[in-house]
């Protein structure tokens, strides 16, 4: 059992944010749930203490505010065991290759925010020696493409980090698990048709992650390996004149 | 757009869907549309919760909000599911007071159709345990309403197909149980006046439902298992059980559509006289709270039996005094006409409350058709001998009747003032309500 330990959920009012605080709270995880416009979270917070008797805290957090990601930290009742961020905006590819701003946000919200966070994170969790590092990043950061480069660039920019970190920390007792999605049906997704067979809920995810919470590894849901190594190894001069 | 339909699968429609998350976007959402419908778990069988131009589908907005342990009283949000009630607080010893044939309807759903359960002769309907509903009201407020505040709005809402509103959150009341067992037993009716007896001479049993086989001729006419349950003591239930036994696992999901010969009136026939017998033997039993109040829930998907054109339903009411002589019309004209349903199933109501609340003391008859032209000609001919014997229908299981057949024995002037003008349905507006 797993009682009594905390999972602090970045970007909690994301749909896979909110099945991963379902799945932990289920196992007995108290949670600490981050969020911007956090009085939003009220509902979800009440849910989840009903439904599973554990201790939900709701923190104010704006993932572009990078100075006060250490007060943050401090406020915080207690370090929790896992930390995971889910924060993450897919912008508009056509409209935000036309505007640098817009593509700095997108390039800040999904790279520099969840990144510097997880950091700072990473070093207390160094200092105390325990602690479990969750990044959810995207396949889209694999390769970039034309219909997605500036989030894809992002991600990448974050997966790499995430297996940075991985690599100083492997001898501390500090696990990073990096998670790399490809369809996921949510409010992110919502008006794509995406097809059926390679999209995964929630749910699922939740499931994946909960699992492998204590893991340092880079973790698909099959058969999206597959797909990303295929596309990964496609030649340059091929992979230009695809359109997608 | 999208092609929804109800769980008839019977009419399909084009529309355009939102799920809203949280208050906010809802009421952005609310307050730039002109046409729509809310729209739950998409329970009801036809078209009532369809708008060709918006459907608002509320499952996201799921959230139990308070739980009072020693009182019972749940503040929820509407799209949360009964099913989520019980997962959630059956281990604690609540149950939901009335509850549909399946657990997978909304909150909002259950009061807007009212629904009604096995108990409707002795707690009556789904709105007796609502203690207040908050809703976007038609001068585009949140408003809370109950029996003691805003009252009749709250009786309008009450069985009012959400036309009064889209419902965002509520309280209700729930049932104090002792175990998650029912105690069931069955009594044997050998005709349809025996049957309608046998409501009668059982109306002290806390959930009664009769299964009608609508097939048997002759002496067996009207034929019938009358199915009764309380629920368990603690006492009674095996030591080796658990007290509070937790959700089946759905055992099987229909894969595909059935070819649409499959159901004939020779399989049916068999069907009910294979289950008539099988029941007719059984004495009394415990069951748990799954397999008894839905037992169709276990089969995923259960609607695809009736091939890809879906079926529907009718369900209607008759004035107790008209019973024998209605079912007795109702269910020749069905064994003429050779339709073959497959479920039929007779229940006796208490008193109704709300306005436009379907449950009123009287008999109802619920039964099952695949969707076919033939079926529908029947259909509408039920219809009017339900309507000429003074009888009504169910709104969360019509899908054909017109605005003539349609009991409009309300008082539209009060409606009107109670009634949200944006809020419309497929239904709504083929019967004109």
């Amino acid at each position: 059992m797993s009682k009594n330990k905390t999972i602090l959920i970045i970007g909690a009012k994301s749909d896979i944010a909110v099945a991963v605080a379902h799945k932990f709270a289920s196992e007995g995880y108290n949670l600490q749930l981050a969020a911007r416009n956090s009085l939003e979270l009220d509902a979800v917070v009440s849910d989840l203490k009903i439904k599973y008797e554990i201790n939900v805290s709701a923190y104010e957090l704006d993932i572009l505010q990078y100075e006060t990601f250490a007060d943050f930290i401090d406020s915080l009742e207690y370090l929790p065991n896992i930390a995971l961020c889910a924060v993450g905006i897919l912008g508009n590819q056509t409209d935000d290759e036309k505007c640098s701003l817009n593509s700095s946000l997108v390039m800040r919200t999904n790279y520099e925010g969840p990144s510097l966070i997880l950091g700072e994170i990473a070093n207390r969790f160094e200092t105390r020696g325990s602690g479990s590092i969750i990044g959810i990043s995207s396949v889209a950061g694999d390769r970039g493409r034309a219909s997605n480069y500036i989030y894809g660039s992002a991600k990448a920019g974050f997966t790499s980090f995430l297996s940075g970190l991985r690599n100083r920390l492997h001898k501390s007792n500090v696990s990073v698990l990096t998670i790399l999605p490809g369809f996921v049906k949510t409010k992110m997704t919502r008006g794509l048709s995406l097809p059926k067979f390679i999209t995964a809920s929630c749910n699922r995810w939740s499931d994946v992650i909960f699992t492998n919470r204590n893991k340092s590894k880079v973790v698909y849901i099959f058969p999206w390996r597959i797909i990303m190594n295929f596309i990964m190894h496609i030649p340059e001069n091929i992979f230009k004149k695809i359109n997608f | 757009m999208n092609e929804l339909s109800g769980w008839g699968r019977f009419p399909k429609i084009k529309t355009k869907e939102l799920t809203p998350q949280s208050e906010s976007e809802l009421l952005e959402i609310l307050r730039h549309s002109e046409s729509y419908i809310p729209r739950g778990n998409g329970r009801s069988y036809g078209d009532s919760a369809i708008n060709k131009d918006l459907t608002i589908t509320m499952t996201r907005m799921n959230r139990l909000l308070q739980w009072n342990q020693e009182s019972g009283e749940l503040v929820a949000e509407s799209g949360v599911l009964i099913a989520d009630i019980i997962d959630t607080l059956l281990p604690r010893g609540w149950f939901p007071y009335v509850t549909p044939g399946t657990k997978f309807v909304t909150l909002g759903g259950a009061i807007a159709c009212d629904v009604h359960g096995k108990n409707h002769h002795k707690d009556g309907s789904f709105g007796n345990f609502v203690n207040w509903i908050e809703i976007f009201n038609n001068n585009n407020e949140v408003v809370r309403c109950s029996p003691n505040e805003n009252s009749e709005l709250f009786d309008w809402t009450i069985g009012g197909m959400g036309l009064t509103g889209v419902i965002i959150r509520c309280s209700i009341q729930l049932k104090k149980v002792e175990s998650g067992w029912i105690k069931q037993r069955t009594v044997v009716n050998n005709n349809l006046n025996e049957t309608l007896q046998s409501f009668y001479e059982h109306k002290e049993a806390t959930y009664s439902v009769a299964w009608i086989d609508c097939l048997a001729k002759g002496k067996s006419f009207g034929r019938s298992i009358l199915m009764l349950g309380e629920h368990a003591h603690k006492s009674e239930v095996e030591a080796k059980l658990s007290n509070y036994p937790k959700r089946k696992n759905k055992k099987i999901t229909f894969p595909f559509d059935a070819p649409s010969f499959l159901l004939n009136n020779f399989t049916v026939s068999a069907f009910n006289k294979i289950y008539f017998n099988l029941n007719k033997n059984k004495q009394s039993s415990y069951v748990d709270w799954d397999t008894y109040f839905y037992p169709l829930d276990s089969i995923g998907d259960w609607n695809r039996m009736y091939g890809k054109n879906g079926f529907f339903q009718f369900q209607c009411i008759l004035p107790r005094e008209l019973s024998e002589q209605g079912y007795t019309k109702i269910l020749s004209t069905i064994q003429n006409k050779s339709s073959g349903t497959f479920l039929a199933v007779l229940k006796d109501f208490g008193s109704g409350n709300g306005c436009l609340s379907f449950p009123k003391e009287g008999l109802t008859l619920a039964l099952d058709f695949k969707a076919s032209q033939k079926n529908i000609e029947v259909g509408k001919e039920l219809t009017d001998i339900v309507k000429s014997l003074g009888g009504s229908f169910y709104l969360a299981k019509d899908a054909i009747m017109n605005s003539s057949q349609f009991n409009n024995d309300f008082d539209k002037e009060e409606f009107s003032k109670h009634r949200n003008v944006a809020i419309k349905s497929e239904q709504s507006i083929r019967i004109e309500l």
